[in-house]
């Protein structure tokens, strides 16, 4: 056998922990497979890959035998190690040690004690293979998030590794940076036959190229096969009755036809998506074709849930599964509730913008060095912009990268100070970084929340607020945010979801009336989002108005109730979320692509 | 500023201002300050531009009130009294030294501020790996921390004020206490960071082998010309300095003009050295 990579019954447990991490794991990886690790956060991906990499094993009791490029992993020097394994780990940032684009390409070779020519030799045409001759002598600094990632993979790339492991690094990336980074990993996998292990919680992009998926749940490994035969050994674990949340963010044709197999069970459909899943929209499309007369009634009921959800002002997305389902209920539903909501929606604006302009060279013009430096034209990133936001809705701004999203929130929020134009605000407004980290101060989670009483400005004291007050406060947050059995953890320790919940019910003790989210669903798992969702429903029930910025439109879709689209420093227009997605022929979900013309209004598939 | 002069190799340019500085610095020789303090000021408006130079004035102005009017108060050397201040003799020597004295620093001040123009920070970085490769690799790991860590610094500040605290409504103590949580929460971050960064660098064999310390300078034939060039110029004057051939004298009495063979000779020699950089810019490829 010539596998590369080879798990024999391992299980390993944290320090700390009563439970193990990792349990009876076994599977094998050939040369040149394009294997991609899913599950959801805290399953169990991380401590698995960094079970290949010799250095990167962490502190813990582990068990079993693991076999790297024909050897035990102990027995594999330090040299093997550093040029054979690739490591990309998740956080961007850290990733890179180095100032200058070219150093960091260099790093890994000066570490191996390589001469100039030979360095210079392997750093040109990596440069050139990977596109970054025109960034050969930036500051890492002066790059975006995509093109630091793709430094970071090149840089790895020039060692030469046989395997090349990736912990999830499209995590912090947008769409678009996002799969030009897979386009080249298949690339790599295609041209040089590297074997690449990529760990994702959101597989959907990646699991249409992968040889084989690494299904995992709690630790152990729930399926390891080819991506289109997933679907029996999802089956019988879903009849174990188990959740597997994952599946939520896998591609929208195979959750249709998985969705389809599901509803077997209740007898209306005798499946064949078993073995055959549909893995890109294309195939997904001749699936539903092909099924169209045995599936009426199940593609029927697709129809009438994304009927449900948008017809009502107020889905409940979360709330309505396919289960139960019931036709006629939700027509009643949808018919009580929409002339409620509409009532509502006529009063007044919350936010409105008239006008705004603003751009960052004046800004950036004081940072400047003094000297001789030309003129230029003034650049707009935001011109002529016109926004209003009635009371209480919940408003998404979708758009590129750079078409000044952020800057549009940093806005409203009264972060930046526009050049022109104005921001009329109804209430009191809180921003929500992308960052929750930014946020943290403290040592433990209910001392977290407390802070935000901490009195600095005179507006502060003046509506003190009673200790007792604030400890009710607080665990009502605790409460509310689903924190209360970690409130004595440090804020550090919470996996991703968990900080994000924290730094939430943090900025809503400020007890916003409008609150300004910045892609909150960055780096979350299928599981976290439709918590997320939740709550964020139940705070817009509270009153609150909400504007969204976000990149995935699948979570969009669910929740909001409008969208409006930023392109060339200004926003298209306010419209509701139904006819944005099923207008859109480019911008817009996945499930949109796969049904248009075949099935009727549909935008969003229900939770599995 | 992208110039021929500065496209030419770390060794060479660091050669050329070391000589300048020297020549600028270790005499007090009116003639030879005149041209070194002339040559820097033309070579600094020529990389910086006229209107920088104003800046220059705030550092004339205080350098030659202090060295021509301050000093002269104190010290009493010198035979030509200008006139007396309570018995005290104001002298012309010394009003003089404090000009020549603020020639030299002036030029220095100048050469110095040109050579940041040429030789940037990773031509610095490769002169000090040279002699020191780890030094090199903790400066340019400090020269990415540093931009990073303003970044992170102002995005807290953003997040801060996203949840209603701007420093602005604050009095000046709470504003203090405010900017000591922004650094401990910078610090926290970063320190996280830092634990992934030190993975990365292990990953990619750190400290498996000693380092090898990579750059992307040549020594080409251009720089051996401009080396043979630059020496044979000043090899000359240099001796000359060496062995007090530029000597002049101030007290008690002036004896300033040095115009011998010698000297003029070095005078003529020092000057076209400092004309190199022009003369590289405009020969090209020389």
């Amino acid at each position: 056998m010539n596998s590369i990579i080879k798990f024999e019954d391992v299980s390993f447990k944290y320090p700390n922990s009563d439970k193990n991490a990792m349990e009876g794991i076994s599977f094998s990886v050939d040369e040149g497979e394009f294997v991609v690790v899913c599950g959801q956060s805290g399953c169990g991906k991380s401590t698995l890959l960094s079970h290949m990499k010799k250095n990167q094993i962490p502190f813990g009791k582990g068990s079993g035998d693991i076999y790297v490029l024909g050897k035990k992993i102990e027995e594999l020097t330090d040299l093997e190690n550093a040029e054979k394994i690739g490591f990309i780990g998740q956080d961007i940032d850290s990733e890179t040690v180095t100032d200058k684009v070219w150093h960091e390409l260099a790093f890994g070779l000066e570490n191996l004690h390589m001469e100039n020519d030979v360095i210079y030799r392997r750093i040109a045409e990596i440069s050139e293979y990977f596109g970054l001759s025109d960034l050969f002598r930036k500051n890492v600094n002066e790059l975006s998030g995509g093109e630091r990632q793709i430094l970071t993979l090149a840089s790895v790339m020039c060692m030469h590794p046989s395997v090349l492991i990736l912990d999830e690094p499209t995590n912090q990336l947008d769409p678009l940076s996002a799969s030009k980074l897979i386009k080249i990993l298949e690339q790599l996998n295609q041209e040089f036959s590297t074997t690449i292990i990529i760990s994702e919680q959101r597989p959907e992009a990646v699991i249409p190229l992968a040889d084989k998926v690494l299904l995992m749940h709690e630790g152990r490994v729930v399926a390891f096969d080819e991506p289109k035969k997933l679907g029996n050994a999802i089956n019988e674990f879903k009849n174990k009755n188990e959740k597997l949340p994952v599946l939520n963010s896998f591609p929208a044709a195979m959750r249709l036809a998985l969705l389809a197999d599901m509803d077997e069970k209740r007898g209306t459909f005798k499946g064949k998506a078993g073995n055959a899943l549909p893995l890109s929209v294309r195939e997904g499309r001749a699936w539903i074709k092909s099924n169209k007369d045995d599936l009426g009634e199940f593609f029927e009921k697709i129809e009438e849930y994304n009927t449900a959800r948008f017809d009502k002002e107020r889905g409940e997305p979360g709330e309505v599964r396919l289960d139960d389902l019931d036709l006629q209920g939700a027509k009643n539903l949808r018919n009580s509730q929409g002339l409620q909501g509409k009532s509502e929606s006529q009063s007044e604006y919350a936010v409105s913008v008239k006008e705004l302009a603003f751009s960052y060279d004046e800004k950036d013009k004081k940072s400047l060095k003094w000297g001789a430096r030309k003129k230029s034209e003034k650049k707009y990133i935001l011109e002529n912009l016109d926004l209003k936001v009635s009371k209480g809705s919940f408003i998404s701004i979708l758009g590129s990268n750079g078409s000044g999203k952020t800057t549009l929130l940093k806005l409203i929020g009264g972060i930046l100070e526009a050049d022109k134009g104005s921001v009329n605000l109804s209430g009191r407004v809180s921003y929500l970084t992308q960052n929750p980290l930014l946020l943290f101060t403290e040592i433990t989670v209910e001392e977290e929340l407390a802070e935000i009483y901490t009195n600095y400005t005179e507006s502060d004291k003046e509506k003190k607020i009673s200790d007792k007050e604030i400890v009710e406060n607080v665990n009502h947050m605790l409460e509310k945010m689903r924190l209360t059995s970690l409130r004595k953890s440090h804020p550090y320790d919470l996996s991703g979801g968990e900080r994000q919940r924290l730094a939430l019910g943090k900025v809503l003790l400020t007890e916003p009336e409008i609150l300004l989210l910045d892609e909150p669903t960055k780096g979350l798992d299928a599981a976290f989002k439709s918590e997320l969702a939740k709550l964020l429903k139940e705070i817009n029930e509270g009153g609150t108005t909400i504007i969204m910025v976000s990149h995935d439109m699948e979570f969009v879709a669910k929740n909001s109730m409008e969208c409006a689209l930023l392109f060339d420093g200004r926003t298209v227009e306010t419209t509701h979320v139904k006819e944005f997605f099923l207008d859109n022929h480019f911008f817009t979900t996945a499930t949109r692509r796969l049904t248009d013309g075949l099935l009727s209004g549909c935008v969003v598939l229900p939770e599995m | 500023m992208e110039n021929n002069f500065s496209k030419l190799h770390p060794l060479s340019n660091i050669v050329f201002f070391i000589f300048m500085i020297i020549f600028s610095m270790f005499t007090m020789n009116p003639i030879l300050v005149g041209i070194m303090l002339l040559e820097s000021y033309v070579y600094f408006i020529y990389l910086n531009g006229f209107r920088s130079s104003k800046k220059l004035l705030f550092l004339v102005i205080p350098i030659l009130i202090f060295s021509c009017i301050i000093i002269p108060f104190f010290s009493h050397n010198g035979v030509t009294p200008l006139f007396y201040i309570n018995d005290m003799p104001f002298t012309l020597e010394t009003v003089i030294f404090g000009l020549v004295t603020g020639g030299v620093l002036m030029s220095v001040i100048m050469w110095l501020q040109t050579a940041t123009n040429i030789i940037d920070n990773e031509k610095f970085l490769y002169l000090t790996g040279r002699l020191f490769p780890t030094l090199a690799l903790i400066v340019s790991m400090s020269f990415r921390m540093i931009p990073l860590f303003i970044r992170r610094y102002r995005e807290i500040g953003e997040a801060q004020y996203g949840i209603g605290r701007n420093p602005k409504d604050m009095k000046a103590i709470n504003r203090f206490k405010f900017t000591i949580k922004k650094v401990s929460i910078l610090i926290s971050w970063s320190l996280e960071n830092s634990v992934n960064t030190t993975m990365s660098m292990e990953s990619r064999g750190y400290g498996v082998r000693r380092r090898s310390s990579f750059h992307l300078y040549q020594f080409k034939k251009k720089d051996a010309i401009f080396m043979i060039v630059i020496f044979a110029l000043l090899i000359f004057p240099f001796i000359t300095l060496v062995t007090n051939g530029f000597k002049v004298y101030f007290f008690p009495e002036m004896d300033l003009l040095k115009v011998g063979i010698k000297q003029v000779i070095s005078y003529c020699l020092i000057g076209i050295a400092g004309t190199l950089p022009f003369i590289v810019d405009l020969t090209g490829s020389k």
